[in-house]
């Protein structure tokens, strides 16, 4: 069973997310309202306002990034994706890929492509740190 | 305790002042955030809810007004607790000069105001 304080959590992880607040912070954030509600035992949403408000309070004025992010992610592995399958394809039939470029200088671009997306989503990985425990939460 | 509920402006004015003198004022030992709450009721200022208390405490220690550390709670799920800085105690004493000075220029104006 989901209790109250762990739907507002998810639902405030989400928010701060969305607001490019860093893991660190977030854990900070989560670990202060979890420790509030349990010495008050008030609801969550009584005391802090919605997850959404609340998030906008914690972090004011930060740029929402994060989406974009996700789709330029996405965007990237598709092109990359298919810039693969096409030299791969292109090396099979013997031809060149696409406007003339030859199929291994195809698959090159794609493999470059592939190897910096991976770096990047690695760079982008920010883990959500409880500082009661040192522990990751997610 | 008064359960008065002041404007929420005259608040908003003070609030960081009153959190950081009710932090200063436990010392060495410093408190966490219920305990400023209360603290803060018990002496009339209303209640003020965590999500008000929280970002002003932030903001206090973003500025080098305070320092944090969390210690285990006994079973429950640990505290934060609060102390205010050498800084902090500095801002205190000019800030709360100041706003002596506000309040009397204040009170004599609305006073002027209201005998006329």
């Amino acid at each position: 069973m989901t209790t109250n304080t762990e739907k507002y959590t998810h639902e405030l992880v989400f928010a701060l997310r969305m607001r490019d607040v860093t893991g660190d912070r977030i854990g900070e954030i989560l670990a202060e309202v979890e420790s509030h509600i349990a010495e008050t035992g008030e609801d969550p949403r009584e005391a802090f306002g919605s997850a959404k408000d609340y998030a906008r309070a914690v972090s004011p004025g930060r740029v929402r990034w994060f989406t974009r992010s996700i789709i330029s992610a996405g965007v990237l592995a598709a092109a990359a994706s298919w810039l693969f399958g096409n030299s791969v394809l292109s090396l099979i039939l013997g031809e060149s890929a696409f406007y003339g470029i030859p199929a291994w200088g195809a698959l090159l671009l794609a493999l470059s492509i592939g190897a910096w997306w991976c770096w990047w989503i690695r760079k982008m990985r920010d883990y959500i740190v409880d500082p009661r425990s040192g522990k990751r939460v997610i | 305790m008064d359960d008065r509920i002041w404007p929420s402006e005259w608040l908003r004015g003070v609030l960081s002042l009153c959190v950081l003198a009710v932090i200063a004022d436990a010392g060495d030992k410093g408190t966490h955030g219920y305990a400023i709450a209360r603290q803060l009721e018990s002496r009339g200022l209303g209640t003020v809810k965590g999500g008000t208390l929280y970002p002003i405490l932030n903001r206090l220690e973003n500025d080098g007004l305070l320092t944090s550390a969390w210690i285990e709670g006994d079973g429950g799920p640990g505290r934060k607790l609060f102390t205010a800085t050498k800084s902090g105690h500095s801002y205190l004493v000019t800030r709360s000069e100041e706003w002596s000075m506000f309040v009397t220029s204040a009170n004599n104006l609305i006073s002027s105001g209201s005998n006329s």
